[in-house]
């Protein structure tokens, strides 16, 4: 393994465990969001990295675009529930919002 | 190329679609486009079998190049003649819906899934390797549960489509092991490599025995044998169509099916007959059941379906009996009847209103051609020569002569049971006093006119069975013990029925009613001897506390969640490092 892949992937996982690490410490459901969106981006970094080293290297890197793009629209999705859920609550704080937990 | 062996299956396929773009145009068309797409089905897959030449498989595309699965058609005689049968069945069942479901919602659903399904039945009758069979095993699945619980008002047609769904993944799971095993290990699962001789009879015995029980354990989940059978009587909720084409005819016969493509496999000699013997004793003991709770159950359809278990426990014990063309015979005998029986059933039922066989009773003359088509299915079933059941189980009968005075006594018990069956089911619709108040009227031609070439079918059918080379070893000349014996139990049977449940009925019902023992027993029969009540035992015994006890690590909180995977994530990593993964 080349030392440029060693150091994408090591760089991926990384931001991966920090987004999920970030999402179990925030108090703000935008926050979580925005961690989501580093975990995500932590992700497609290591599936980039994966494919180097084959000569076409071309399905790493479609999916590393699909998944840019299915994450945005992830990440659109749960913008738009934030909005509506701060509307009904009046609070983005995950602890205080318990009507879906028994 | 052979055209036909690939149209047979896509050509119905390529309806799904069209259905629902259809009824844009006209509502009705749906139906006709389902009677076109099957019809040409139909054609390509008759034309197949009677120019049937010889056996080949073929494959052009390459399907899945990961796991270097083709998109194969292996055309010999059993699919040549099973895709034939099928092809047949369905086409006569699509236009036998166009009368029962003219005033139903949701036509669009219902022609979609039926095409689905015959395109799906006869691919998987045609699939050249396992792969490709298991795909299309899956989907008869799914279009069974989605048309089992196609009255989505009704509670019990839900629940028994869930049912059938989850009984039958048992299954199919099973299978799914077999079927990766085998792709691992030989890097291909086309039969003819499979089955080859460097296929499975390469590998150690017990590895072959497993893998033999892991597909036929798959073969019991869609066959509906004992203990995974409690399925098929509750798949009677679906529309009477779908109960004659899916639970009656074809997909039920899958599991047959498979085992008859696996029959080198099974009787390989290093195995000396354990495989056969299981397959015999599970066969025999689903026919059992079969018959006796179809001998007790008040429901017309449960009657049929119960019947049908006991049937295709037949097969199986012909298979296991060793008797190949016994067992196909009977698949497709036992096709040709049950469809007739519900066709014919579901005329009944419609007329009525009603599926209780004791608010029916006495239509023979007012529902004449129904009548007529119930009598051949009823005759067919508890063989009477010379009508296409008959042929099989005479060749069952010599078969387990052969085998043991144990294996002839079970059979003839089977068969005592399923003429008692037929013969009660007969009586008590179409003869003795009416159940019921308002009388019916005889079904439109676009019902009739299906029951009575199926009728035309099961009478002359042997015919053309005992012509093709498949079936040949089924002799024209029934042996004088074989047919004595199989006459005497018809006999005596169609005896019992006539006083049981015709001219002293109200006398014998007084005795049951007045017996608790045989009360117990009725209701035991009933509930089809509590396989229901046992996995509801292990339901809220064993699984809902599981599931309870993981309930508590779901705690809704999006952070302690996160926190569970990072510390999953940290246990791996650490196993990782150590080298223990």
């Amino acid at each position: 393994m080349a030392l440029d892949q060693t150091i994408l992937i090591a760089t991926g996982t990384a931001l991966l465990f920090t987004g999920i690490a970030s999402i179990s410490v925030s108090k703000n459901l935008l926050k979580s969001i925005m961690s989501f969106q580093v975990a995500v981006f932590g992700a497609n970094l290591a599936l980039f990295a994966s494919g180097m080293g084959y000569s076409p290297r071309l399905l790493s890197d479609a999916f590393v675009v699909l998944s840019v793009l299915v994450g945005a629209s992830v990440e659109a999705v749960g913008l738009a529930i934030i909005v509506v859920v701060y509307r009904k609550y009046g609070t983005l704080n995950p602890d205080e919002i318990r009507r879906l937990r028994r | 190329m052979i055209y036909w062996a690939w149209l047979s299956w896509v050509i119905p396929l390529l309806g799904v679609p069209l259905v629902p773009l259809v009824s844009r145009i006209d509502g009705r068309l749906r139906g006709w486009l389902a009677v076109v797409f099957s019809g040409l089905g139909m054609a390509a897959a008759i034309y197949g079998a009677t120019t049937f030449g010889t056996s080949v498989t073929e494959g052009y595309t390459l399907w899945l190049p990961q796991l270097n699965v083709m998109l194969q058609v292996k055309v010999d005689q059993l699919s040549a003649l099973v895709g034939a049968f099928v092809s047949f069945v369905s086409f006569l069942v699509v236009v036998y819906s166009l009368g029962y479901m003219k005033e139903e919602p949701g036509q669009s659903r219902y022609y979609s899934l039926v095409l689905l399904f015959v395109g799906s039945m006869m691919g998987l009758v045609m699939a050249g390797n396992l792969i490709q069979f298991y795909f299309f095993w899956e989907l008869v699945g799914v279009c069974s549960a989605l048309l089992i619980a196609f009255w989505t008002d009704r509670p019990a047609a839900r629940k028994a489509g869930w049912k059938a769904f989850v009984v039958t993944r048992l299954g199919d799971a099973s299978l799914l092991i077999a079927v990766i095993f085998i792709a691992v290990t030989f890097g291909s699962t086309s039969f003819d490599t499979i089955l080859g001789p460097n296929g499975i009879p390469t590998l150690a015995t017990g590895t072959i025995f497993a893998l033999g029980l892991l597909m036929f354990i798959g073969s019991m989940g869609k066959s509906a044998q004992v203990p995974l059978h409690a399925w098929l009587p509750d798949a009677m909720e679906g529309p009477n169509t779908v109960s004659a084409l899916i639970h009656a005819a074809t997909m039920v016969n899958a599991g047959v099916y498979l085992m008859l493509r696996m029959y080198p496999v099974i009787t390989l000699p290093q195995l000396s007959g354990s495989l056969t013997d299981v397959i015999l004793a599970i066969g025999l003991l689903s026919a059992l059941v079969g018959g006796a709770c179809a001998f007790a159950a008040d429901d017309l359809k449960r009657v049929l379906a119960y019947s049908t278990i006991s049937q295709l426990g037949l097969m199986f014990a012909a298979i296991g009996l060793g008797n190949l063309a016994a067992a196909a015979y009977q698949m497709i005998s036992q096709g040709l009847f049950k469809a007739l029986a519900f066709l014919a059933a579901g005329s009944v039922i419609t007329a009525l209103g009603t599926r209780s066989i004791n608010e029916m009773g006495g239509l023979a003359r007012i529902m004449k051609y129904t009548y007529a088509g119930f009598l051949i299915a009823m005759l067919g079933m508890s063989g009477l020569p010379p009508l296409v059941g008959f042929w099989s189980k005479d060749a069952i009968l010599s078969s387990a002569f052969t085998a043991g005075a144990l294996q002839s006594l079970l059979v003839l018990c089977v068969f005592t049971f399923t003429a008692l069956y037929s013969f009660r089911a007969l009586l008590r619709v179409f003869h003795g006093k009416p159940g019921w108040t308002k009388a019916p009227k005889e079904s439109p031609p676009t019902m009739v006119v299906p029951i009575l070439v199926l009728a035309l079918s099961v009478l002359v059918a042997w015919a053309i069975l005992q012509a093709q080379p498949l079936l040949s070893s089924v002799s024209w000349v029934p042996s004088a013990a074989t047919l004595a014996t199989s006459l005497t139990v018809l006999g005596l049977c169609a005896g019992i029925a006539y006083f049981a449940f015709l001219q002293d009925y109200q006398r014998v019902l007084g005795v049951i009613q007045s017996n608790r023992g045989l009360l117990g027993l009725r209701g035991f029969l009933h509930e089809g001897l509590g396989f229901d009540r046992l996995y509801q035992w292990v339901y809220s015994g064993v699984m809902r506390p599981l599931s309870r006890a993981v309930s508590y690590i779901q705690t809704g909180l999006i952070r302690a969640n996160m926190a569970l995977l990072l510390l999953a994530a940290a246990v791996l990593f650490v196993l990782f490092a150590m080298g223990v993964l």
